[in-house]
């Protein structure tokens, strides 16, 4: 029986931890991050169809941003100072797109935001075109070089030209 | 507002003499009134969900929240607790099927730790809210009226029932109040439309609303009263 995700076609994925050095151009750097996933999920499905959120807060307020629509842009509510450190969640649902691809993609997105963000649980594995798995880890720059296991023979990625996963690695990196 | 049951019986209510057990309603009395807000992702349930706690806490009445999202990491309990609000948050999974016993507990917990006036339900966007509602009827809670209020957004009404259309409908099938919203700046012609299909499949009250401007809120709230 399925789920009614599974009726949706819809998956979600989630992460917290904390932002440090939070203002204004902190904020529109964030709204740059969710219009990348955004743009990607458009690549992917041929429309951007469900909701990708952040909020940002602290004990003093907070702020949220919200994409629900690509010609609309990110919507922003609530209002924050600038602070040296401050809580965030990011979560983006939606349909038509593959989980893993969306947690690769979303990991990808915060990478290099411009931004400082520590994970509360960045132990997050996921399936790359070499057939490993690799953990993301503080030290990670997604060259897809770290973290893989030493027991990971080297593999030809002219090999992998039929492999569907990780295809944002190949737009974005080159892990040879 | 009635309730409406696929299979009342087996949610252990008794429905002898009832002219049709699929259209019942539970006894007024004075147990909890109950919201289940249902809709697409980013149709709108969060905004609501906001209004509609303000409005009862400022009538002086005791609110309990209960916010469920899809992700292992969910967002809306924390904006939530951020605006002040005190909210019990079910993520990584859908209280309409995964998340069912989650829900059950949570329901029971709330009527017995809190005691509520009015406890409001918002579902992940890929919820079946009448399922939500079964499971709260299960737990034998003595709810006084659950009232799904079904949410669907303007501007993304065809691309919805272009790519969705099965989910879609069935989603806002059992509302009993459906908010037509984001009708801000919408032309008069696309909101006529979407209440002309919603009017065609279900004999429901619609109301245009918008979250963002407030157009409408007045009316639901007085709906509501």
């Amino acid at each position: 029986m399925k789920t009614s995700a599974e009726m949706a076609g819809g998956t979600a994925v989630g992460f917290k931890g904390r932002i440090r050095g939070f203002n204004a151009d902190a904020e529109r750097r964030l709204e740059d991050m969710l219009m990348a996933i955004g743009r990607w999920a458009e690549s992917e499905s041929g429309v951007m169809m469900g909701h990708i959120k952040m909020s940002v807060s602290t004990d003093k307020g907070g702020i949220t941003l919200n994409l629900t629509d690509m010609s609309e842009g990110v919507l922003h509510h609530g209002s924050l100072r600038p602070t040296r450190e401050a809580e965030f969640h990011i979560m983006a649902a939606l349909t038509d797109v593959d989980r893993s691809e969306l947690e690769h993609e979303m990991m990808h997105a915060m990478d290099d935001p411009g931004v400082f963000l520590e994970f509360d649980h960045r132990g997050h594995s996921h399936d790359h075109s070499y057939d490993h798995e690799h953990v993301h880890g503080d030290d990670c720059g997604c060259g897809c070089r770290v973290g893989i296991r030493d027991d990971e023979p080297e593999q030809d990625p002219e090999e992998d030209e039929e492999e569907p996963r990780g295809k944002c690695c190949r737009r974005k990196y080159d892990f040879r | 507002m009635p309730v409406h049951l696929h299979d009342p019986g087996s949610a252990g209510i008794d429905v002898s003499g009832c002219a049709n057990p699929y259209l019942i309603r539970v006894p007024d009395g004075p147990g909890m009134m109950i919201y289940i807000l249902g809709g697409f992702l980013g149709s709108g349930k969060t905004t609501f969900l906001k209004t509609l706690t303000k409005h009862y806490l400022d009538s002086g009445k005791k609110v309990a929240i209960l916010v469920n999202e899809m992700g292992d990491i969910g967002v809306d309990g924390s904006t939530l607790r951020s605006e002040g609000f005190k909210a019990v948050e079910l993520p990584d999974g859908c209280i309409c099927c995964t998340l069912t016993q989650s829900l059950f507990e949570a329901v029971k917990g709330i009527k017995e730790e809190i005691g509520p006036d009015v406890f409001i339900v918002e579902p992940t966007g890929l919820a079946l809210p009448q399922k939500v509602r079964d499971t709260i009827v299960r737990t034998g809670t003595d709810a006084g009226d659950i009232t799904i209020i079904g949410i669907v957004d303007v501007p993304r009404f065809d691309l919805f029932m272009e790519r969705k259309r099965e989910f879609f409908l069935e989603q806002i099938s059992e509302s009993d109040l459906i908010l037509v919203n984001k009708a801000d700046g919408q032309p008069a012609e696309k909101i006529e439309g979407v209440l002309a299909v919603l009017k065609d499949l279900y004999d429901v009250p619609a109301l245009v609303v918008s979250g963002k401007t407030l157009e409408g809120v007045d009316r639901l709230l007085e709906a509501l009263r």
